[in-house]
C-alpha cells in the first residue's frame, strides 16, 4: 500500500538535496578545488538524492505489488487526532511567547506564567497547585544555575 | 605503580573527589551541562589550590559527569550531552515501563566497569596505544566517523533507509557556518547568528526533551497521568549477566578515547551498535528496554574517560574538550604534560588515576544511593513533570552559551523531532550526523589535499592498513543492514 506522505517526504528530500549541491556549487572556493568549502555538502547533497530516489522507488513499488495506492491509509507512525495536534501547537506556542517573555519580563516571572499556564493546559485546577509548584520550579532553578552554577539566566 | 598511586591518597585528597562527584553529578544530570562545564567550574575556583586537590575535584567531576547525563536520558528522554543518546534508547523505554530503577542501576554499575577499565588502561598501555593512536592519518578519521554513521543501521532499526536520511541531513546541519578550513560562511542565509553553526546541545535538547513531550502530549492525559513506577523485584545478577557487552564496551571506549576528537558520543554509539548486532538472546529487544543496550553505552562512554587522558598524559594531547580543559589545569600548576610526564613528574600520574579510582568509588556510592530515589521522579504526575522538563529543556539550552537563539534552535529540533518521531525517522542518527559532520568535513578535505600532491593520490588515501581495516568494517556494517543481505543470509542458514 503507497503512502502518499512518504512519496511527498521523498520528493522534498530530493529537492533539498539538488538545493543543496546547487548551493555548494555556488560558494566561493578562490580556486581551490580539493579544499573548497563545497566539496563535502554537494557529496552529502548527492547521497540525499540517492538515498530519497531509493526511498521513493521503494515506495512506488509497494503500490504496484499491492496494487491499491489510490486507496492508501496511514501505516506510518500513530494516528494523531485534531484535538492533541492543537494541544502540542499550543505547547509550541506557549514555548515561543516564553522565549519572548524571557527577554522583557525576567526568568522568574516568564517562568512562573509559563509553568502555570502549561500545567493549566494539561488539565490542573487546582489554584494552589497553579502558584506553588510554578515559584518553587523558577526559584529552585534560579537558586541551583544562577547561584550555585555561576550559569546566567535571561 | 598502585604503592605510588595509594600513597597519595589521605582524607582531604578523598574529600575533594567527593565534592568534585556531587558537582559531577548535579553538572551531568542537569540538561545542557556537562562534564565541561563542571571541570571549568573547578578550574575557575581552583587555581590557587594545591594541584593534588585541584586534580582530585576535576577527576571526581569527570567521572560522574560522565555517567550523569543518563540520568535524565533515562528518566525523561533528554540526553545531557550527546554520549547519552545511546543510553536514552533503551533507558527511557525501561522507565516508561516501570524499571526506572533498574535502569538507572545499569547505567550505574557499567559506567563504574567502564571507568575502572578506562582507568586500568591508562595505568597499564599509555604509552604504546598513544603511539598506534599517532598512526590514524585524516582518511583514518573520515573512515571511523563514516563507519560511526554507518551504525544508524542499528540505531534506526524500524527503516534503514530512513536512518541514513536522518544521519545524511544531521551531517548537512553541521556544515552550517563558517568553514573551518577556509573561512567562508556555508548555508547562513546572511543570517549573523548561523556563522557560528547550529549548537549542537539545543538541536539534541529539542529532538530528545521537547518532541518527547509533543509526543506524550498526543496520548490521552487522564491513561496516562502518572508513568508506572516498578513493581517487580530485580536482582543484581539479572544486571550483571551483561558483563560480556559491558566488557566489549569498554575496550570500544577506550580504544575511540585514545583517538583525539572522536570521544564519547562516537564510542557509545559504536558500542551500542556493536552489542545489537552480537547480542541475540536478549529477553527484551534493543530499543524497547534492552538492559543489554544502556550497559554497552554506559560502559563506552564512562571507558572514554582513560582513553581520552593516554593521549593527554602521554603526548600532551588531549582527547576530547574536558581533557582540553584539564590539560589547563596542568599548565596553570606549571606541569607540562608528554613524554617526561612520566619520567620527570610520576607522582602526578599516580595523582591522576587515584583520583580517577575514587571517583569510580564515589560513581557507585552516590548512584546506587540515589537511583531509587531518582526513580521516584517518573511518580510525578505528567501536569507536573512536563511544564518543569520543559523548563529544564529551555534553560539547558540558554545555558549552552547564554543565548537566546540557542532556545530558538530547541524549539525548531523540537518540532523537527515529533515530526521525526510521528514517521518512523530517528532523531539519534540525525544527532550522530551532527556530532560527526565535522570530524568527517575537516578530515576529508584534508586527507585529499594532503593526498593531491603525491604521484598517487589514491593509493596515499586508502592504501594503509587502518584505513583499509575501517573500510571493511564500514562495508560490512553498511551491507549487513541491507534487507536483501539479511533475507539472504536468513534463508542461507535455515537450508
Amino acid at each position: 500500500m503507497r503512502n502518499r506522505k512518504v512519496v511527498f517526504e521523498s520528493i522534498v528530500l530530493m529537492l533539498l538535496g539538488i538545493a543543496t549541491i546547487i548551493g555548494s556549487l555556488l560558494l566561493d572556493n578562490f580556486g581551490e578545488k580539493v579544499l573548497a568549502p563545497g566539496l563535502f555538502p554537494s557529496f552529502l547533497g548527492g547521497i540525499l538524492v540517492f538515498l530519497s530516489a531509493l526511498m521513493l522507488v521503494r515506495e512506488l513499488r509497494k503500490a504496484k505489488i499491492d496494487g491499491d495506492g489510490d486507496n492508501a491509509k496511514e501505516i506510518h507512525g500513530t494516528v494523531t487526532t485534531k484535538k492533541m495536534l492543537i494541544r502540542s501547537g499550543f505547547l509550541i506556542f506557549a514555548t515561543v511567547i516564553y522565549l519572548v517573555l524571557l527577554s522583557y519580563a525576567g526568568f522568574i516571572i516568564a517562568t512562573f506564567v509559563y509553568v502555570c499556564s502549561v500545567m493549566y493546559l494539561l488539565g490542573e485546577r487546582r489554584w494552589w497547585m497553579l502558584v506553588l509548584t510554578p515559584g518553587t520550579v523558577a526559584f529552585l532553578i534560579f537558586l541551583v544555575f544562577e547561584i550555585g552554577l555561576k550559569v546566567y539566566l535571561p | 605503580m598502585f604503592a605510588n598511586i595509594f600513597s597519595c591518597v589521605n582524607p582531604q585528597f578523598i574529600l575533594y573527589v567527593g565534592l568534585g562527584s556531587i558537582l559531577g553529578l548535579l553538572v551531568g544530570a542537569l540538561p545542557g551541562l556537562s562534564a565541561v562545564t563542571g571541570v571549568a567550574l573547578v578550574v575557575s575556583i581552583s587555581f590557587t589550590w594545591g594541584t593534588n586537590q585541584a586534580i582530585a575535584m576535576v577527576m571526581g567531576v569527570y567521572v560522574m559527569a560522565c555517567f550523569a547525563g543518563a540520568i535524565t536520558a533515562i528518566l525523561m528522554n533528554i540526553p545531557g550531552a550527546p554520549a547519552a543518546v545511546a543510553t536514552s534508547l533503551d533507558g527511557y523505554p525501561m522507565a516508561k515501563k516501570g524499571q526506572a530503577k533498574k535502569a538507572i542501576l545499569t547505567a550505574v554499575i557499567y559506567s563504574f566497569i567502564g571507568s575502572i577499565m578506562g582507568l586500568l588502561a591508562l595505568m597499564l598501555i599509555a604509552k604504546p596505544m598513544s603511539r598506534i593512536a599517532l598512526r590514524f592519518s585524516p582518511m583514518d578519521y573520515f573512515l571511523l566517523s563514516v563507519f560511526g554513521l554507518a551504525t544508524v543501521g542499528s540505531i534506526a532499526s524500524k527503516d534503514f533507509i530512513k536512518g541514513l536520511i536522518c544521519a545524511t541531513l544531521g551531517v548537512l546541519v553541521s556544515c552550517v557556518g563558517i568553514d573551518p578550513i577556509m573561512g567562508i560562511p556555508r548555508f547562513t542565509f546572511g543570517n549573523p547568528y548561523l556563522v557560528m553553526g547550529v549548537p549542537t546541545i539545543p538541536a539534541l535538547i529539542g529532538l530528545f526533551g521537547l518532541s518527547e513531550i509533543l509526543e506524550q502530549l498526543s496520548v490521552d492525559v487522564k491513561k496516562a497521568d502518572i508513568l508506572k513506577i516498578e513493581k517487580t523485584e530485580f536482582s543484581l545478577s539479572e544486571i550483571m549477566k551483561c558483563w560480556v557487552v559491558g566488557l566489549k564496551g569498554s575496550i570500544i571506549g577506550i580504544l575511540v578515547g585514545i583517538l583525539p576528537g572522536a570521544g564519547a558520543p562516537v564510542a557509545s554509539l559504536l558500542s551500542y551498535g556493536n552489542a545489537k548486532r552480537s547480542v541475540k538472546n536478549n529477553v527484551v529487544p534493543f530499543g524497547e528496554g534492552a538492559v543489554e543496550g544502556i550497559a554497552a553505552s554506559e560502559s563506552a562512554n564512562n571507558a572514554v574517560i582513560g582513553g581520552a587522558l593516554i593521549p593527554m598524559l602521554a603526548l600532551g594531547i588531549p582527547g576530547d574538550s574536558v581533557t582540553m580543559i584539564i590539560l589547563s589545569v596542568f599548565y596553570i600548576h606549571g606541569l607540562i604534560p608528554g613524554p617526561l610526564l612520566f619520567t620527570e613528574t610520576p607522582e602526578l600520574f599516580s595523582i591522576i588515576v587515584a583520583g580517577g579510582l575514587i571517583g569510580c568509588a564515589f560513581l557507585l556510592l552516590l548512584g546506587y544511593s540515589t537511583a531509587p530515589i531518582l526513580a521516584k521522579v517518573v511518580k510525578i504526575q505528567r501536569k507536573v513533570l512536563f511544564p518543569v522538563i520543559l523548563v529544564l529543556c529551555v534553560v539547558g539550552a540558554y545555558a549552552n552559551s547564554n543565548s537566546l537563539y540557542e532556545i530558538a534552535i530547541m524549539i525548531v529540533f523540537g518540532v523537527v523531532g515529533y515530526y521525526m518521531k510521528k514517521n518512523n525517522y530517528s532523531p539519534a542518527a540525525m544527532v550522530l550526523g551532527m556530532v560527526l559532520g565535522s570530524l568527517m568535513d575537516n578530515n576529508f578535505r584534508r586527507a585529499a589535499s594532503l593526498a593531491i600532491g603525491t604521484p598517487n593520490p589514491i593509493a596515499d588515501m586508502f592504501f594503509h592498513p587502518i584505513t583499509v581495516i575501517l573500510m571493511l568494517m564500514t562495508v560490512f556494517s553498511l551491507v549487513s543492514n541491507s534487507k536483501i543481505v539479511k533475507n539472504f543470509l536468513t534463508n542461507l542458514f535455515r537450508k
